[in-house]
């Protein structure tokens, strides 16, 4: 395997030429994308429904391997079956429903179930329980049922379950869709709590710009194909690449900018503005 | 067909109450948004509403009768579009699926290729491109709009749905209520959503019910209710930039904007007070 020095010791993920089809489809979901996120880096991938963007989240971790093109994660390509176990435990996803990735009954037990499969130590498991649910803000009580527990937290304890291997990537697939906008600003404040405690790169999958303000970059995809990789910053001044990912500026940066295209200068209006909070 | 509750109280079992005393008319051609935290009671009451689930003790009226022996069969007309139906797709092509709900009526292939096609047209489906494909490979938005056709092509007289725009782009959530509103004024469908988003109820909602531990919260106009900040801040919505811009502007300059949603209407008149109260903005 042929790498340069540079990527060796670089951990990161890499997209190289990655096209894809899903069986008896003759449309391809990916189209050639090639892209690279870093570590603790924070990257939201953004498109309409059926662009590409959950698809390639799926090649993050090997879950899906490319028909053609290679994913390499830390310089290992996903293709390589010995790896494999290793890059998944790296890179983790949070689905958009909790309910997909419950596997114990209790809230103990779901934690515990990723832990021991990596062998973490019995002995320290209950610490490690504990630790994890703090980080994530989830104060329920070890042996609580899973199936009792209302969808933000449900939410919250996939994030603990999958924080708990200590991933160096971490994928959130529409992670806040189903919850109520109470339970999703919780769990959004709970993920940045966890991010300032551990370092580990987000790869953000959302139809929605105000829950990404704070990302380094981001990616948009449109038909399979990457349209381009920016930052927030340029992607709010390009109305031709938000229209086509459908995506709506928040609303009052779009306020921002009509009542100043609309001749209010801003400054003098700071008071009432920063009341409203559109400063 | 217009639905009654009089004082509607449902369990699942007798120590649990989840829906207490609730009196609603919902009258044909409404189009009602359903609000409120988690657990309060709102997929219960559109469940109780569709018949899935009885009352445990008060009286549902459909057209003022009660639907019990051969009058059940008048829950028939209440479509009920589940939340996450893409979920339910099991059929091996979209054609199938849609159809699903037809082959109880014995149509013809003709007619029955008719009404599907007719159905795959009001939610934006191209017909030739997608009636043999199978419902896996299409896009969560594609995947949500058959089952919406599943339940359409039925011509249900009210349409319930629970949360039908969560994990949509923001266009596939406008197309779905544009075809919704549609719905509502061609043909007078009474539509019944479940909602979290508050956008999306003041601009399409003529009424929102406001569910509180499995009460009614409050009943009216989107636009009365979420200008009451007692209530928006009861459920987190004050800080929802659309509802504390229309909040703003109401306290600040006694200006009830109509349609908060229209970013260029509320710019022209934010502008045109920011600039009548140049003093304000000093002190």
């Amino acid at each position: 395997m042929a790498l340069s020095r540079n990527e060796v010791i670089m951990s990161m993920i890499k997209v190289n030429h990655v096209s894809f089809s899903y069986p008896g489809s003759n449309r391809n979901a990916l189209k050639d994308v090639s892209l690279t996120i870093h570590e603790n880096e924070f990257v939201a991938l953004l498109g309409p429904n059926g662009s590409g963007k959950s698809t390639l989240s799926m090649f993050l971790n090997g879950i899906e391997i490319p028909d053609q093109g290679e994913v390499l994660v830390d310089g290992i390509k996903t293709s390589d079956e010995m790896h494999l176990p290793a890059i998944r435990r790296k890179v983790q996803i949070v689905f958009q429903n909790p309910e997909n990735q419950q596997v114990g009954i209790t809230v103990f037990e779901d934690i515990a179930f990723g832990l021991s499969n990596i062998g973490f130590p019995t002995d320290q498991m209950e610490e490690k329980v504990h630790l994890v649910l703090n980080l994530v803000n989830l104060n329920v009580p070890l042996d609580r049922e899973v199936a009792n527990l209302s969808g933000g937290e449900k939410q919250k304890l996939a994030l603990a379950s999958v924080l708990a291997l200590e991933p160096e990537y971490l994928i959130l697939d529409e992670s806040t869709s189903m919850l109520d906008p109470f339970s999703a600003r919780y769990f959004l404040t709970a993920l940045k709590q966890a991010r300032r405690k551990l370092s580990f790169a987000l790869i953000y999958i959302t139809h929605h710009l105000q829950e990404i303000e704070e990302a380094d970059r981001v990616f948009l995809f449109n038909d399979g194909s990457l349209l381009k990789g920016c930052t927030l910053e340029e992607l709010y001044q390009d109305s031709t690449s938000l229209e086509i990912c459908k995506l709506k500026m928040p609303y009052f940066r779009h306020l921002g900018l009509l009542i100043k295209e609309q001749g209010v200068d801003v400054l003098k209006h700071a008071n009432e503005l920063e009341e409203l909070g559109l400063l | 067909m217009n639905i009654e509750l009089e004082n509607v109280s449902f369990g699942y079992t007798k120590h649990t109450t989840l829906l207490k005393n609730i009196s609603i008319r919902i009258k044909q051609g409404e189009m009602i948004a359903i609000a409120g935290k988690s657990g309060a009671g709102k997929t219960t009451l559109t469940k109780i509403l569709k018949g899935f689930n009885l009352p445990t003790s008060g009286k549902l009226l459909l057209d003022g009768v009660l639907p019990v022996k051969k009058n059940r069969k008048r829950f028939n007309e209440i479509g009920y579009v589940f939340q996450y139906p893409e979920h339910q797709l099991f059929s091996v092509t979209v054609f199938k699926d849609i159809s699903f709900g037809l082959e109880q009526y014995h149509y013809p292939e003709v007619k029955k290729k008719e009404r599907i096609s007719e159905a795959m047209h009001s939610v934006g489906l191209d017909f030739e491109r997608f009636v043999s494909k199978s419902p896996l490979e299409l896009s969560g938005g594609e995947k949500r709009r058959v089952a919406i056709a599943g339940v359409i092509v039925n011509s249900p007289s009210v349409i319930i749905l629970d949360e039908p725009s969560a994990g949509l782009d923001s266009d596939a959530r406008d197309q779905l209520f544009h075809l919704l509103h549609r719905l509502n004024v061609e043909k007078r469908t009474t539509i019944i959503w479940v909602s979290h988003y508050p956008d999306e109820i003041i601009q399409y909602a003529s009424r929102l019910l406001v569910i509180d531990r499995g009460s009614i919260l409050s009943d009216g106009n989107p636009l009365d209710l979420l200008a009451k900040k007692v209530l928006t801040d009861a459920f987190g919505w004050s800080e929802v930039p659309v509802i504390k811009t229309y909040q703003f502007i109401k306290e600040k300059y006694s200006v009830k904007i109509k349609e908060p949603w229209n970013l260029q209407m509320v710019s022209r008149i934010l502008t045109r007070e920011l600039k009548n109260n140049k003093c304000l903005g000093k002190t």
